[in-house]
């Protein structure tokens, strides 16, 4: 059975997109037709077409591949990640791989931001995102990491961010890594996550 | 064109569900088991003996603050144990357990392996600071007042099952990487004992394991209920209301 759907596939490919599948080269895989990544991603990879889909350009090619692993083998299942899924079976690990180089070397280069002071009077969002021990994980400004394997926050919608955050503390979404943040979700109710991600949308 | 792309792309689809069957042996980049590989207890050894350097202690601990606070005090609701006054020797061995995976502490994970704390010198120095950090004067207690019959009970079973290892006053003892507990929080230590006595924290001494096997639920609230409320020392109190000057 699989044989033949194999075949076919093969057989309908051979024509448009032959060519795409056997160049191994990060870029190409993304902005071709058959994977489709730029179609929700968009070509930059962080122009997504819906607000409700991730920007991907800020992020470190460790937790990419990370990511794209597990939305492929279902781990990843919370959200809108099936409508992704569909399209992961083609690519092999080191094709992912690529493609996870590629979109991380794509990041713009880091603009520096002057990291807040551990005591600083901070408000809002900003103010929440210190005490409820975010920062320890993601960095001070969002956007550094303790581990490759760990997400950049900027460049994100309010939409995504707040999706993600409700999923991983509800549990729908414990992919990967995201028991670490588990642990911490208990300390922030709706209202705060709801600020909190108000303000990570407004970081570039 | 568009429509021959939305063709192969179901068949696409058909095809990802047949291949995702075979990629069950894939090794997950996020299989974290393998950092564990690099841990040895040997390194524990090492940071015990190390010079430690106070301003890199200082450096190294202010990630720590965003959980266990700046003061090193914890919450109150036992989310994070106070690390202030700990031994340095518990503290280490503890990092090393965590970072073993002997100890199952998925949010604090990250924070024990090399590539966040650094090396077996940084570990030295970040224990040192943390171990002479005043502790809480405020810690989390359980409900019953001294002279209640609860504290009363508490008290005894204490004596009887506690004392060997974690001393009379909850001192606990360096050399053995026995744990002080004195000052420690209700709802923190509450959570511990159940996981040693469940087997769910592997890291733990077996014969603490033996000795409180027979403990009720009931008889857990008392005993810990007592642990604390042993007053700590004045030496080793902070002022309440007392900020962490080093990160001013
Ligand atoms: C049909 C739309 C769609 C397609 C095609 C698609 N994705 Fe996605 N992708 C998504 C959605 C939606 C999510 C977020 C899932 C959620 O809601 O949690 C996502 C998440 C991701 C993430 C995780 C981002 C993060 O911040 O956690 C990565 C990485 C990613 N996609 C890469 C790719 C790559 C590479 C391709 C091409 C091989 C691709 N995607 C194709 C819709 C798509
Ligand atoms: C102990 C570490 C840790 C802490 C603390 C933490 N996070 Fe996370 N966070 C993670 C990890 C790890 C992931 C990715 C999980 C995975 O591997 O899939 C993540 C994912 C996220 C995501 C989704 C990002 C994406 O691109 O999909 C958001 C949003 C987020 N965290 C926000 C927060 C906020 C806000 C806080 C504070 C309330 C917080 N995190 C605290 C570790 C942490
Ligand atoms: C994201 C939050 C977070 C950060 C940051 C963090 N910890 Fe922890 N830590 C915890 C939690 C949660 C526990 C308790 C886990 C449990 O209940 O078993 C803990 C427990 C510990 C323990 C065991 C205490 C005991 O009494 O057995 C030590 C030691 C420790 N942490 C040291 C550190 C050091 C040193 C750092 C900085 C390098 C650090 N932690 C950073 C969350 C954190
Ligand atoms: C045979 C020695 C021994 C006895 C008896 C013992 N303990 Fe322990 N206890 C330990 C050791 C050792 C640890 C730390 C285990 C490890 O290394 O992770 C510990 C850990 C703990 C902890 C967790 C401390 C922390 O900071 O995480 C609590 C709470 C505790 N013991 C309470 C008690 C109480 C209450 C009793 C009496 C009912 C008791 N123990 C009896 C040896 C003992």
């Amino acid at each position: 059975m699989k044989v033949k759907i194999t075949l076919i596939a093969t057989s309908l490919l051979t024509s448009v997109a032959f060519s795409n599948l056997v160049l191994a080269d990060g870029e190409k895989l993304f902005q071709d037709n058959v994977n489709a990544c730029w179609s929700c991603h968009g070509k930059d990879a962080k122009t997504p077409v819906l607000p409700i889909y991730p920007s991907l350009a800020n992020q470190k090619k460790e937790y990419i591949s990370a990511q794209m692993k597990d939305i492929k083998s279902g781990k990843r299942k919370n959200g809108h990640s099936v409508a992704m899924q569909s399209f992961m079976g083609l690519l092999d690990d080191k094709q992912i791989d690529e493609i996870a180089a590629w979109i991380a070397s794509t990041a713009p280069a880091k603009t520096a931001t002057a990291a807040p002071k551990a005591k600083e009077a901070l408000t809002g969002g900003a103010k929440l995102f210190q005490e409820k021990t975010c920062w320890s994980c993601h960095g001070k400004d969002a956007k550094t990491p303790i581990l490759p394997i760990y997400p950049n926050l900027t460049g994100l919608s309010k939409e995504y961010i707040l999706n993600q955050m409700k999923d991983i503390k509800s549990g729908k979404r414990a992919n990967g890594q995201s028991a670490a943040m588990k642990g911490v979700m208990g300390l922030v109710d709706d209202k705060q996550i709801e600020e909190i991600a108000t303000w990570l949308a407004t970081l570039k | 064109m568009k429509k021959n792309i939305s063709i192969i792309l179901s068949v696409l689809f058909l095809l990802s569900v047949s291949s995702s069957y075979a990629d069950k042996s894939t090794k997950q980049a996020t299989d974290v088991k393998v950092w564990s590989d690099t841990t040895h207890s040997g390194e524990t050894d090492k940071a015990m003996h190390l010079k430690a350097d106070k301003k890199n202690g200082i450096e190294v601990y202010e990630v720590c603050s965003a959980c266990h606070l700046l003061e090193g005090w914890g919450t109150v609701d036992g989310t994070f144990p106070q690390l202030a006054g700990q031994h340095r020797s518990v503290l280490i061995k503890q990092l090393a357990d965590i970072r073993a995976l002997n100890r199952d502490n998925p949010t604090m994970y990250p924070f024990a392996l090399p590539e966040s704390i650094g090396d077996e010198q940084a570990m030295a120095d970040v224990t040192d600071y943390i171990a002479k950090l005043k502790m809480n004067p405020n810690n989390h207690k359980g409900k019953w007042a001294k002279g209640t019959p609860e504290f009363v009970k508490g008290k005894k079973l204490y004596d009887d099952n506690c004392t060997e290892c974690h001393g009379k006053a909850g001192e606990g003892d360096a050399i053995k990487f026995y744990p002080k507990i004195v000052g420690q929080h209700y709802s923190y230590m509450i959570r511990q004992f159940e996981w040693i006595r469940d087997g769910k924290r592997r890291n733990a001494n077996p014969d603490m394991v033996k000795q409180i096997k027979g403990f009720s639920d009931a008889d857990m609230a008392m005993v810990i209920n007592y642990a604390s409320r042993i007053p700590v020392p004045k030496k080793d109190v902070a002022p309440v209301g007392w900020q962490n000057p080093d990160y001013d």
